[in-house]
């Protein structure tokens, strides 16, 4: 009882997408006795897609598909859109239910400025954007927390799978704290840091790598503890309509995920007859040419090639065995290398009869025009450049200079992998040549640096993908993020 | 006064938005419910009971409108429909080939939608009327803007979001002027409509005085219920109806009468008649101390007209902070007001009345509308000028702009 007096004087705005994780993080919170205040963010929403989220099924399937998302979750759900009148009204229903006060927030503008120009502007230079990860940075925890301040409130809290937890250890405060009382800088001083969640398939602390770390002691994450089963049967119990929505996927400002044709609608560069979406060859390592692209516009490094041509091409199959009437099903490499060559065929053989063995983007080559192309192995790498690092943990320099191991995931969904620092002169605080020198006095060492940092993973990797945000970690503590540059 | 008791009521300063219902009103409203649910167009007994109610309740309005005739009253379902039977129906029978339109750029969207609608239609011509910087347009400019098909100037008479009054007696008497050489000259006769929507709790809106063919008025912005209204249509306006099934309202406009909504109208009606000098009176004094308290505070402005507004709005903007969040604040504080209007609020689009008034886009954003109402005291504008200083400061303290 004496708990809840405290927490009702504690104000804590959540946002609310009118899903069952920001509506049970609002549950959990009012139930804990904060004074909770929900709000409901109005993104952005293509206005030439206006009316997609009504079309159910076929009636988006003749625009073009470049293939790469064919089959991907992006092409089956039609209603993601957490922003859509309808996801606005369930949340302001939950708020109702809770008793909160609820309020909508605009921020189409911000958003389009930030994150979707951004998103078509990296693809456009043959990078593949993390948007997710930009709105929380810009605006779920930038834009909402500032906010949230002129709400009085003293918390933010929102439904992600990330655990927010103090860490005893010193070495895992985000400041030194006598170094920094020392300094006199006016970092919040914090012992919080960012942990995987519980949920180790749901966890998204990879999608707060970018955050400001000033915000984290402000955090509140209710659902970093528990499994999204536990999350739907709390909803349930609760009765929360909304318990057993599916879980949203893909990009939110592409509600058909027809990712090709937003991009070709929405990049200045996309129009007809522009450098990038020029037809260009497709090439091996070697630069030999294997066939032709439509333009470069949405391809990413380690996607499927579907082109059974080229991928025939590239192994020397001299003619296309997909026409003769002769190969058994499948497995047909053998075969193929004998009768290939017979050649002179009329008939046309189903694609998925056989199986050539597929090719992978490995560089989006937008001076040349040209896609390389390899296999599978080709798209390993050890080594890689990142930018924009942004530290979120003290911890992060210590283990850098004592040259531990740590972990970096290098997209959403990617299981992190054993690496450490090689390169860091310009990142590195103590570095005397380092410009950066006076910022981070000033801001202690977190935050962001412009300079590049150069990582080495302990085993090869799969498609380091320039422009995807890697996360860094010492073990399940985010410690740092960055984006890849190469 | 014990602080603690004041501060869990909850103060309504929105009621250019809504008004909270007359109980003299409900009660009204429950009688004809419960006693007189007859359909006034049947043949029998309950019938003619809702007929004879029906008449009672139109010759209210007339007579408070000061309009000749009982069937220059139309009820509609609110302002909204009133204004498109306005201008929709005066369209639909003009016999003009494409004909001219001429509204003021910070009419209500109920009047700018309709007309853009049309526009964009290619149906008519339109002209938006400019206004200077306290949100008046001039009759010089409507003068200039008259076409040879010009067929009607649709001018609102009290703007909501900043409250000022808008020379539409002034148009109406120089119509009167030009029409008769108009028609003798074979050009269309123009007609003024003026949504007086938020003009006739506190206006003498005497269609006479106004020199006015059509006027659209909503009940519940005067303490009546939500969903009823009229038009004041002058006999001989040549309007179509645009709702169709039915010969109701004199043929324009077809469904069953509304007989609460129309019985709590009336009523409504009955009460501005007998207190709305006192209302004025007292609601005027209210606002000009607020007005006087708000401007107190740093960075604080009056928007629209200094004289010539309506005595219930008080339209502010801060500089350097959002409406947005000052609302959202006082809303905390359990206070009620509104920022740009009721339904845009947002950060890309800031009102267009403000902006149209010459406010950036910025200062547009630092905007806050009180807007006063039968039910407020004193005791609530002392309370709204302790509590927003406070949230002000704070706002501005956080805010990266200062």
């Amino acid at each position: 009882m004496k708990n809840e007096n405290i927490k009702s004087k504690i104000r804590v705005v959540v946002a609310m997408s009118g899903g069952v994780d920001s509506s049970v993080a609002a549950y959990l919170l009012k139930k804990q006795g904060y004074d909770v205040i929900g709000i409901f963010l109005k993104l952005w929403t293509p206005p030439d897609y206006k009316d997609c989220c009504n079309i159910v099924g076929e009636a988006l399937c003749g625009l073009p598909n470049s293939g790469d998302h064919a089959g991907s979750p992006l092409r089956t759900h039609k209603q993601n859109l957490c922003c859509d009148d309808k996801a606005m009204a369930v949340a302001r229903q939950i708020a109702d239910k809770l008793k909160i006060p609820f309020y909508v927030l605009k921020v189409d503008k911000l958003f389009k400025e930030e994150i979707v120009d951004n998103f078509i502007s990296e693809y456009e230079q043959g990078r593949t954007p993390n948007p997710c990860v930009r709105c929380n940075k810009y605006i779920k925890f930038g834009y909402l927390w500032e906010k949230a301040k002129e709400l009085g409130a003293d918390y933010l809290s929102t439904g992600h799978y990330v655990s927010a937890k103090k860490v005893k250890d010193i070495r895992y405060s985000i400041l030194d704290i006598k170094n920094q009382k020392a300094k006199n800088i006016q970092y919040p001083l914090s012992n919080i840091s960012i942990c995987r969640s519980k949920d180790t398939i749901k966890d998204q602390t990879y999608f707060l790598s970018s955050i400001d770390p000033k915000i984290i002691p402000h955090l509140l994450f209710p659902l970093g503890n528990m499994t999204k089963k536990e999350v739907r049967s709390i909803a349930k119990k609760a009765k929360i309509t909304v318990y057993n929505k599916k879980d949203s996927m893909g990009v939110c400002f592409i509600p058909d995920g027809d990712m090709d044709a937003f991009l070709k609608h929405f990049s200045k560069s996309g129009e007809p007859g522009s450098p990038r979406q020029r037809r260009g060859d497709i090439v091996d390592k070697q630069g030999n040419v294997l066939g032709a692209h439509k333009g470069l516009l949405g391809y990413t490094v380690g996607q499927k090639i579907g082109d059974d041509q080229v991928a025939a091409k590239y192994h020397k199959f001299p003619n296309y065995p997909e026409c003769n009437p002769n190969i058994p099903n499948g497995k047909s490499q053998t075969f193929r290398k004998e009768f290939g060559i017979l050649g002179n065929d009329l008939g046309q053989l189903g694609k998925k009869n056989f199986d050539i063995p597929r090719l992978y983007v490995l560089a989006i080559d937008h001076k040349r025009n040209r896609l390389v192309v390899g296999e599978n192995e080709d798209c390993f790498s050890k080594e890689m450049i990142v930018e924009n690092l942004n530290v979120v943990n003290g911890r992060f320099w210590e283990m850098v200079k004592k040259k531990k191991i740590f972990y970096a995931q290098i997209r959403g969904g990617h299981r992190a992998e054993k690496c450490h620092v090689t390169n860091y002169p310009e990142c590195y605080p103590n570095n005397p040549n380092n410009k950066l020198q006076t910022l981070r006095k000033e801001f202690g060492t977190l935050g962001i640096n412009s300079g590049q940092l150069g990582i080495e993973f302990l085993k090869p990797v799969r498609a380091i993908t320039p422009g995807q945000t890697v996360a860094l970690y010492d073990k399940k503590i985010l410690i740092g993020g960055g984006v890849i540059k190469k | 006064m014990n602080k603690k008791i004041v501060k869990n009521e909850r103060i309504y300063f929105d009621n250019s938005a809504t008004t909270p219902m007359d109980s003299r009103v409900i009660s009204e409203m429950k009688n004809v419910m419960e006693s007189d649910f007859g359909n006034p167009s049947s043949i029998h007994s309950y019938g003619r009971e809702a007929r004879g109610l029906l008449d009672k309740y139109r010759e209210v309005c007339r007579d408070f409108i000061g309009a000749d005739e009982v069937n220059e009253i139309i009820f509609t379902s609110g302002g909204s429909e009133a204004d498109n039977l306005a201008i929709l129906g005066l369209v639909k029978k003009s016999k003009v080939k494409k004909p001219h339109i001429i509204t003021s750029l910070i009419e209500h969207k109920a009047v700018l939608e309709t007309i853009q609608e049309l526009e964009k239609k290619e149906l008519i011509e339109a002209t938006y009327l400019k206004v200077d910087k306290y949100g008046q347009i001039d009759l010089e400019n409507v003068k200039r803007e008259i076409r040879h098909n010009t067929i009607l100037i649709s001018v609102m008479y009290v703007n909501n979001e900043v409250g000022t009054i808008q020379p539409v007696r002034e148009i109406g008497k120089y119509l009167e002027k030009i029409n008769e050489g108009r028609v003798g000259g074979g050009f269309p006769r123009i007609y003024l409509h003026t949504d007086a929507v938020q003009a006739f709790p506190y206006l003498k809106c005497n269609v006479k005085h106004l020199h006015i063919d059509m006027m659209s008025v909503s009940a519940h912005k005067f303490n009546g219920p939500k969903g009823t209204g009229f038009l004041y249509v002058k006999e001989g306006t040549p309007v179509e109806k645009i709702i169709y099934g039915g010969a109701q309202e004199f043929n324009f406009r077809a469904g069953t009468e509304n007989m609460s909504g129309i019985a709590g109208l009336a009523k409504a009606v009955g009460i501005l008649a007998k207190e709305q000098d006192k209302e004025v009176k007292k609601i005027t004094e209210l606002r000009d101390k607020l007005i006087k308290g708000v401007l107190k505070i740093k960075g604080a402005d009056l928007t629209g007209h200094k004289t010539e507004r309506s005595p219930a709005i008080a339209s502010f903007v801060f500089s350097g902070i959002e409406g947005e969040s000052i609302l959202i604040n006082l809303d905390l504080e359990g206070i009620a007001v509104s920022t740009g209007s009721a339904c845009s609020s947002g950060t890309l689009s800031p009102s267009h009345v403000l902006m149209a008034m010459g406010y950036s886009h910025v200062e547009a954003q630092g905007n806050i509308r009180v807007s006063l109402g039968r039910f407020n005291t004193e005791a609530e504008v002392k309370r709204f000028l302790d509590v927003l200083p406070g949230i002000v400061e704070r706002l501005r303290d956080l805010s990266p702009l200062s």
